[in-house]
């Protein structure tokens, strides 16, 4: 499946209320889960691509942001921002760093709006491959913060 | 003044009160929906903070994340356009609290109007006092008033949650209707009755206030060309009005305006029966959409003017000093289709040449190869002529329509043509019913 195709099929999923889809054809294995109220986060697996064969996601763009050249890896999960704020890395147990396993369920950032702090989870187990925001940096609505490996 | 203005609004009015921002030397952050990244406001604004998916009650109607981009852009104002939140006491009060000028009229200005109006002894169309919720209370009220009866939304406005009842038969599923499509559009059920006239003129003076308490009003328009209680057409002056009827509507416009301590840009909507009888129906606290056209005709940049009220400036200019230059004309140009009911018609706009020349004014965030997007209101542009006359006006609406090239998605141009050429209107000689009358809608 091509880069092109999985935007297509996002834009119809965009579209539906469908909250979770998953779909399984030739060893090729995408799964689609949206938080009600958050952004989509999406996970593909393909059995034919090897971690190398990684394609290149355009990230949510942020005024006068500068297109980040990093690639996303097809196994990878892309956590996104749900709300407008200020993002805090440190959730009590220093600035989490890139490489660092996480739990589902695990706190991975907090981010403040209207001086409440809403906590930002694993939403399964994985390795933190990038994190794609600076401590105290002002995010929006689908700001993409964290990429999670396998 | 104002250092920094959030725009919580989309689509032509964002880009609207952008340039006046700009003139004037504000900053402005433009908020936006996934739906609406690529679009005009959220390009020329001079930062944008997206705050949710595209359905309004997650984006546009969404206080909280409005509310944060404001914080975090270090915004002191918001500017609410028109619909959305612009007419929402809750956002007025939430703003204020948070230190916030919401550039508007205050939470008790908004809630309070009708009645205060009615003790100011402005004469009103007879219907319920406040607010009904209970379906059997209203259909008291309707029996007492007598039908047909008039049910409308509190934070109502572009003919959304507004029904005609015409006997007690079919009330309960209209009132129902009302409110579903109240809550739906404006994030509030809220609903009221009043008496309908039948077949009056729609007539409303735009009214500018200042916190010292000086008011002034404008030429009226026109609104009577509606298509569903949507108003299609607006013109100023208006065919029907001389000018004492004028000044005396307008005095009773600022009336209603000092009654409430109103200080900023409003609207006093009235109908005017075939006799001559006025009464007033509801003040709109907001800019609306059909302002150009008393831009056109006074030369007064009504935003501008609303911003600076807002950050407590002085009125300079008194009522002999507003006068009207020849008359002007809007059409709204929605993507619909008028050969199928007027559906919406939403996809790619595949060509768009918008026309110009003398006293052609196109107030549009559109542009050839934008994607139409289904989760918001309809209008694509707003076509307004400016003559020296009203036939130069109207000729200049007949040339405009036809330098208009809108290919893609469907719109009413050939349907504005029609009514251009039509005699009655021609002749001035309209009223709400007209559309249905001609058999053009």
């Amino acid at each position: 499946m091509e880069v092109d195709q999985i935007k297509e099929f996002l834009k119809v999923l965009e579209k539906s209320d469908v909250e979770e889809f998953e779909w399984k054809k030739n060893g090729f294995h995408i799964r689609f889960v949206r938080q009600l109220g958050s952004a989509p986060e999406i996970e593909i697996k393909d059995k034919k691509s090897s971690k190398k064969d990684s394609k290149t996601v355009e990230p949510a763009p942020l005024n006068g942001e500068k297109k980040k050249e990093e690639t996303v890896s097809v196994s990878d999960i892309v956590v996104k921002s749900p709300l407008v704020g200020i993002a805090f890395l440190d959730v009590g147990k220093g600035i989490i760093q890139e490489g660092k396993k996480v739990k589902k369920g695990e706190v991975l950032c907090r981010i403040e709006a209207m001086r409440v702090m809403r906590e930002i989870s694993a939403l399964q187990d994985g390795t933190i491959r990038k994190v794609l925001i600076q401590d105290k940096s002002r995010v929006e609505y689908g700001t993409e913060l964290f990429w999670i490996g396998e | 003044m104002f250092k920094k203005i959030l725009i919580a609004n989309r689509g032509e009015i964002a880009l609207r009160i952008n340039r006046s921002c700009q003139e004037l030397g504000i900053k402005t952050v433009q908020v936006y929906s996934e739906a609406d990244k690529y679009s005009m406001p959220v390009r020329l604004a001079d930062e944008s903070v997206c705050i949710g998916p595209a359905p309004s009650l997650e984006s546009y109607l969404n206080i909280p994340q409005i509310l944060s981009a404001a914080e975090v852009t270090g915004c002191d104002s918001i500017h609410p356009g028109y619909g959305f939140l612009s007419e929402n006491p809750y956002f007025a009060e939430v703003c204020e609290t948070c230190n916030i000028q919401f550039i508007g009229p205050s939470k008790e200005a908004i809630l309070l109007m009708g009645d205060k109006a009615k003790a100011a002894g402005i004469q009103v169309v007879p219907g319920s006092k406040t607010v009904i919720k209970d379906e059997g209370e209203a259909k008291k009220i309707a029996h007492k008033i007598g039908y047909p009866v008039l049910i409308k939304a509190v934070a109502g406005g572009g003919g959304k949650g507004m029904r005609v009842v015409w006997s007690g038969d079919s009330f309960e599923n209209v009132f129902n209707t009302c409110q579903t499509e109240a809550q739906k559009a404006f994030g509030n059920p809220d609903i009221y009755i009043e008496k309908y006239i039948e077949n009056p003129r729609h007539i409303e003076f735009q009214v500018i206030g200042d916190k010292k308490g000086h008011v002034i009003y404008c030429p009226e328009r026109d609104c009577s060309i509606q298509r569903r209680h949507q108003k299609l057409v607006e013109e100023t002056p208006s065919p029907a009005l001389n000018g004492k009827l004028r000044k005396k509507m307008g005095k009773m416009a600022v009336k209603v305006a000092e009654a409430i301590d109103y200080h900023t840009v409003g609207t006093v909507e009235f109908i005017l029966d075939p006799k001559g009888n006025f009464y007033f129906i509801e003040m709109n606290t907001r800019i609306q959409v059909e302002h150009p056209i008393t831009e056109m005709v006074t030369g007064i940049d009504l935003v501008k003017l609303q911003i600076c009220m807002a950050a407590g400036e002085e009125l300079r200019l008194d009522q002999d000093e507003i006068s009207f230059q020849g008359h002007a004309i809007e059409v709204r140009i929605n993507a619909e289709d008028p050969e199928k009911d007027f559906i919406p018609s939403v996809g790619e706009v595949k060509e768009f040449i918008v026309p110009g020349g003398p006293g052609v004014r196109v107030d549009t965030a559109i542009f050839a190869g934008y994607q139409i997007p289904p989760y918001y209101d309809s209008l694509i542009a707003k076509l307004i002529t400016h003559g020296r006359n009203r036939k130069e006006a109207i000729e200049r609406q007949k040339r405009a329509l036809r330098e208009f090239r809108i290919e893609g998605v469907k719109t009413p141009i050939s349907f504005f043509q029609k009514i251009m050429n039509e005699e009655d209107f021609l002749k001035g000689n309209y009223n709400t019913s007209y559309l249905y009358q001609k058999k053009l809608s």
